[in-house]
């Protein structure tokens, strides 16, 4: 969306001269372009254009940004790291646009697929787990998916006596794990283990121990989850609404509960499953859509709760 | 002289417009006041509410007091928009009227200029209060730490000589504070107990830091102060370059240039001092932290090199 507004201001117009050729309308423009934006084929892991190699693709970022950092000392700047990274960072876009042609959202989608091995942190969606990743040792043999699994079964509200009874172990095992596994997700700094745990969480994973366990749902609570796992625009207005509550003194996962039959942990995960999926397809305008979407159903709701408590305390003051 | 005489006779002839522009100020001046006021008689009459509701809420987890807190804070960010929005309905939307209609040229446009600044700082004041009130209400939910803990480490003593072996009723001795439960195998016939802690000695984890930051506060303050310096410095220094502008005598700007380097000297300082002070209230704060939570010292290290990384 930026190259298409601001393109031949960054100095990157060479393409769309060429486009401008054979235009005959503004229209056609446009749809050339897109189709244009087509043309270039992405690694589906990388995100990478494929016409150009990832080592050529460093290395252009590499020189570009080692030229810049060299002209900055020579002014007798004083860089630090984290400088340094911010050069870095903002070469890496600048080349990925450039050489791919693409938009604001797509570079964005490149950053999220390889945001571990240039920023070190993992991003929901794109999680790339190692072998022997010390942090993802099972915990007295349970692994963290296990782990998940247990959580979702008591977050929904089963007691946790009942889900280590599934599992077949005493209570003294599960307070270890939930020590052990919440204290490696502090200590992991790229967050692989909290990014796996919440992608576990929005995939509503389980064993096969557990599968028996199931926590109550009404058939109109099992049809509302059903919703707002399929219809976006419904799950934001119930995410609204549930902000709505808590800023009118409301425990609002309560109200999400008794009003619409859906306990925290359902959603929760369905609250991971979208923002997992906002990652993977990241599309501004959506977003953006989404979220105003859901402001307005916050304010509606707001509206709802004050005249049930008897108006704002400021209604009464008017300009 | 008699031109500039004439000129500002003909400047006070005001245009018809300003007595719109006057009346918007006017109310947008009372209306913050009412506001103002509903703010203070609301956050004033919640405050003690919700120093009460802290103490007798029974629930380890503050739950009922966490709930109204929130409703607290939503009433004060429901008065908030309600500035805002009329602020961008009635000040900002009038501003731009005239503003497009009124040439920067024109003798009038420092009307329309002055009234948008007016309505801003008045819209500034009203926004530093309502900071001042969020503040005051945040709070409420200090409570003293020291408190809670005597109160675990007078349970401790009470229980720690009264545990016994579920086999052999041989007394085993509670070492520690368990935050979680463990099993303890007895002295005598080893056999495996399981030893579950109290339900206020297993929130220890939870109170653990806060406490230890509220004993280490002075030390982050000292950081704080340092480093807010920065920006102080900075502009105080880039108020003397200002200062040049206008001044011809030599003299003058040497002493003006030495104060400027001075104080450039003493923000490189800060730069480099201030995570330095940030450190010492780090360690501080983590060593406080594991002697209240020795069980703990193990990840809260990592946790503190990772941290470090950060500064």
């Amino acid at each position: 969306m930026f190259k298409k507004l601001f393109g031949s201001l960054t100095g990157d117009n060479k393409t769309e001269n060429q486009n401008h050729e054979a235009q005959t309308s503004n229209d056609n423009f446009k749809n050339d372009y897109e189709n244009e934006d087509q043309e270039v084929e992405y690694d589906p892991e990388t995100l990478h254009g494929t016409h150009y190699s990832v080592e050529d693709f460093d290395n252009e970022v590499a020189e570009r940004a080692e030229a810049w950092i060299a002209d900055e000392r020579a002014s007798g700047e004083n860089l630090e790291d984290k400088d340094i990274q911010n050069i870095y960072f903002n070469y890496r876009r600048a080349v990925y646009t450039e050489w791919n042609n693409c938009d604001s959202d797509q570079m964005i989608r490149f950053e999220h697929a390889n945001s571990l091995k240039y920023s070190g942190i993992q991003t929901s969606g794109f999680v790339k787990v190692e072998d022997n990743n010390p942090f993802l040792e099972p915990v007295h043999g349970v692994d963290l998916r296990t782990y998940t699994a247990m959580c979702l079964k008591i977050s929904a509200g089963i007691d946790y006596l009942e889900v280590c009874k599934a599992m077949g172990f005493e209570p003294v095992i599960w307070e270890e794990l939930n020590t052990i596994w919440p204290q490696r997700m502090g200590e992991d700094t790229s967050f692989t283990v909290t990014t796996l745990f919440g992608q576990y969480y929005a995939e509503n994973v389980t064993v096969p121990q557990l599968e028996n366990l199931k926590a109550e749902i009404s058939e109109e609570g099992a049809a509302n989850l059903e919703k707002i796992r399929t219809d976006r625009y419904f799950y934001e207005e119930l995410a609204g609404a549930r902000q709505a509550a808590y800023e009118y003194g409301i425990d609002g996962a309560q109200w999400i509960l008794d009003n619409f039959g859906i306990n925290i942990a359902d959603f929760q995960s369905v609250a991971m499953q979208w923002m997992t999926e906002q990652n993977q397809n990241w599309n501004s305008e959506n977003i953006m859509e989404f979220s105003n979407y859901q402001q307005e159903k916050q304010k509606e709701y707001a509206a709802k709760f004050a005249a049930e408590q008897g108006g704002n305390i400021a209604d009464d003051v008017n300009f | 002289m008699f031109g500039l005489f004439n000129k500002q006779k003909g400047e006070e002839a005001l245009p018809e417009w300003y007595s719109e522009l006057q009346e918007s100020q006017e109310r947008w001046f009372i209306f913050l006041e009412k506001l103002d006021a509903k703010m203070e008689e609301f956050a004033t009459a919640a405050i003690p509410e919700l120093k009460e509701i802290l103490q007798s809420d029974d629930d380890l987890y503050k739950r009922t007091f966490h709930r109204v807190y929130s409703g607290v804070n939503g009433q004060l960010s429901n008065i908030r928009e309600k500035a805002r929005d009329t602020y961008e309905e009635k000040i900002l939307n009038v501003y731009y009227h005239y503003n497009s209609q009124i040439s920067v040229l024109s003798k009038h446009h420092n009307l329309v200029s002055d009234f948008r600044n007016n309505c801003s700082d008045r819209y500034n004041d009203f926004e530093n209060r309502y900071e001042y009130w969020r503040t005051q209400i945040e709070k409420t939910q200090e409570r003293d730490l020291e408190i809670e803990y005597q109160k675990i480490l007078d349970e401790y003593e009470a229980i720690k000589n009264k545990f016994n072996c579920t086999q052999c009723g041989g007394n085993i001795q509670i070492e520690k504070i368990f935050l979680i439960e463990t099993y303890i195998s007895c002295p005598y016939c080893k056999t495996q107990n399981t030893f579950a802690p109290s339900t206020q000695a297993r929130n220890l984890q939870h109170i653990a830091r806060g406490l230890a930051e509220q004993r280490t506060v002075h030390l982050y303050e000292e950081f704080e102060t340092e480093n807010n310096k920065e920006r102080e410095l900075y502009h105080e220094r880039h108020e003397l370059g200002l200062s040049k502008i206008h001044e011809s005598d030599k003299k003058v700007l040497n002493e003006i240039q030495s104060k400027m380097d001075d104080l450039e000297q003493q923000r490189q300082f800060v730069i480099k001092n201030a995570p330095k002070l940030h450190q010492i209230y780090l360690r501080a704060m983590y060593d406080e932290w594991n002697k209240i939570t020795p069980d703990l010292k193990e990840h809260n290290e990592k946790m503190y090199q990772n941290q470090l990384q950060h500064l």
